[in-house]
């Protein structure tokens, strides 16, 4: 579950910091390297939520309506 | 219902009942043995929540009970001890006899084809006789409403069905019924106009309409699996599914015949009840339209119409859709496809995140650049107006521009490193990042130090005979005008006397 939510918020905050990029017409090197920065921390932790991750399987009962 | 458990149940509240010399619904009443099989607890917790169990009498039989519910080897073993061979030594009361010979009964579990000869429809249960269409012999018929209901065929009197049942005494009556668990139409024309007829009807409640249908959610991660865990169907899915992490929840059940429709059923209620899914997936193989029965049924379907959240049908078919497919937010033909159709959201993200990389580190990148050549084309204007007076000026400009070159090729490497993410490489950037500021920082002052206005405040001035700097005496001549610029502003003057040094 956290990790659903971390993937999807930092790809918002991803988005958030490309279009910024995209928007300024001179990009102010202060500011931009600040981003780089977060963008290159988030551009991380996707991959990684992304690598390889196992699936976990498991089988429950039914609960009701268990007639045979 | 489960008939076995709750025969369990029944035997041992007799029993505990005999034991302690009182009636037996002072054990539990009725209504207490009902919520029990309704509720199947498992814990303490949920064997207490029902109306009628307390502490005490948790204290009492709660064990009992939860063993009986969860299948307790033990209590299965007495089961198996109850004897379905009558003994001429023992005299019978009516009732356990019959209970002998029903339980002797129940195993002769068999599905019939006959026609419907008669027909009585009464409130929570119904009586039909089958006839054989040659020997014309007749068995008669006992079905619960619900069961009915579930079966969604409306019997009526000559039509040819097949029921699935056991025979049993009818203890109210004394007389020997076929209890019917589900009743199924015969036929590839009846199934076929039923399957029409349904599929109308569900049409013109906008069942299948595409504003109906929920987009499914984008990386889901929990899902839930209806399907027979022996069929292929599973492991053809297993097999495609991407390593993203799911959480794959399976409850197996029946996906063939008529009987099915039940376990389904239940199997669809649980995760409506735990509630902990992002997505349904219920699949199996391909089949002709008798084995894909269930999916057509009415009951079934609806189950899955306000379903809390998107469900994905993969069901093989041959010619008609199965109506449940239909019905279902989507629906893919195998299960193959089901499994990449969770892995869709996911894969396109692994797209969208390199894109976004480029895209940062090339727009950065660029405005490095050009950042580069403005710097570059100042420093070329000052260099030009104040040529030959300040060398070290050079020097400085050198420095600056070897800066912006190294920040530039450190983010090409950053960039490039970035898909092997390094343990190292946010150290090296921010030391890089500092060194380049440093070296930034000097360049600055050193142009500072060494800028030709500064020169002029420390009292030099510059001195030109027409567009050009004088750098020696043989630039004039004696009576010439020469414009001399100091800090503040400039002034002209005249040659009066040259003498070398």
């Amino acid at each position: 579950m956290t990790n659903k939510i971390n993937l999807k918020e930092s790809l918002k905050k991803l988005d958030e910091i490309v279009n910024w990029f995209e928007k300024q017409d001179e990009v102010d090197v202060e500011a931009g390297l600040a981003r780089i920065k977060d963008g290159a921390e988030l551009v991380k932790l996707c991959k990684k939520r992304l690598s390889e991750i196992e699936n976990e399987f498991e089988q429950i009962k039914r609960e009701t309506g268990a007639d045979e | 219902m489960d008939h076995a458990l709750f025969r369990k149940l029944l035997t041992w509240r007799n029993q505990t009942a005999k034991k302690e010399g009182v009636e037996a619904y002072r054990i539990f009443s009725n209504e207490t043995m009902r919520m029990i099989m309704e509720v199947g607890p498992k814990s303490k917790e949920e064997l207490i929540a029902i109306k009628g169990i307390k502490e005490k009498k948790f204290d009492k039989y709660g064990q009992a009970i939860l063993s009986l519910v969860n299948g307790n080897l033990e209590f299965d073993r007495e089961e198996a001890n109850i004897k379905t061979e009558t003994d001429q030594n023992i005299l019978y009361s009516v009732g356990t006899y019959l209970t002998l010979i029903n339980k002797s009964l129940e195993k002769q579990f068999a599905r019939i084809q006959g026609e419907i000869s008669s027909l009585d429809i009464r409130g929570t249960y119904l009586f039909f006789s089958l006839k054989d269409k040659t020997d014309k012999s007749i068995l008669s018929c006992f079905m619960w409403q619900n069961s009915y209901q579930m079966s969604g065929v409306a019997l009526a009197e000559g039509m040819e069905v097949v029921v699935s049942g056991f025979p049993e005494v009818h203890r109210p009556t004394g007389k020997f019924t076929f209890r019917t668990e589900a009743v199924e139409l015969v036929g590839e024309g009846v199934l076929k106009k039923a399957y029409d007829d349904l599929k109308a009807k569900l049409e013109k409640e906008g069942l299948f309409a595409i504003e109906r249908k929920r987009a499914l959610p984008n990386f889901p991660q929990r899902i839930g699996i209806i399907t027979s865990k022996e069929g292929a169907a599973i492991g053809d899915f297993l097999a495609n599914i991407g390593k993203f992490g799911f959480k794959i929840s399976l409850i197996d059940s029946r996906v063939e015949g008529q009987l099915a429709v039940k376990q389904l059923l239940g199997a669809i209620r649980t995760f409506r009840k735990k509630k902990d899914i992002d997505l349904l997936v219920i699949m199996r193989g391909g089949g002709s339209m008798e084995s894909l029965l269930p999916f057509n049924n009415e009951v079934l379907i609806r189950e899955i119409v306000d379903f809390p959240v998107p469900v994905l049908a993969g069901i093989g078919h041959e010619k008609d859709v199965p109506l449940f497919a239909l019905v279902s937010d989507r629906m893919v033909s195998t299960p193959t496809a089901a499994a990449k159709a969770l892995n869709e959201s996911w894969e396109k993200v692994v797209f969208k995140i390199e894109l976004s990389q480029k895209k940062i580190f090339s727009i950065f990148e660029n405005s490095l650049v050009q950042k580069q050549v403005t710097v570059s084309r100042t420093l070329e204007i000052m260099k030009e107006s104040f040529n030959s007076i300040f060398q070290r000026f050079e020097r400085a400009e050198g420095s600056l521009k070897q800066a912006f070159v190294s920040m530039r090729l450190c983010f090409v490497e950053v960039n490039k490193n970035l898909s092997l993410y390094g343990a190292n490489l946010f150290k090296f950037l921010d030391g890089r990042i500092k060194e380049i500021n440093l070296s930034v920082a000097s360049s600055q002052k050193l142009l500072q130090t060494h800028n030709p206005e500064r020169q002029l405040e420390l009292g030099y001035s510059i001195v030109k005979s027409g567009e050009k700097i004088v750098r020696n005496i043989s630039q004039v001549k004696k009576d010439d005008t020469v414009n001399i610029k100091v800090s503040d502003g400039e002034f002209d003057s005249k040659v009066i006397n040259i003498s070398r040094h």
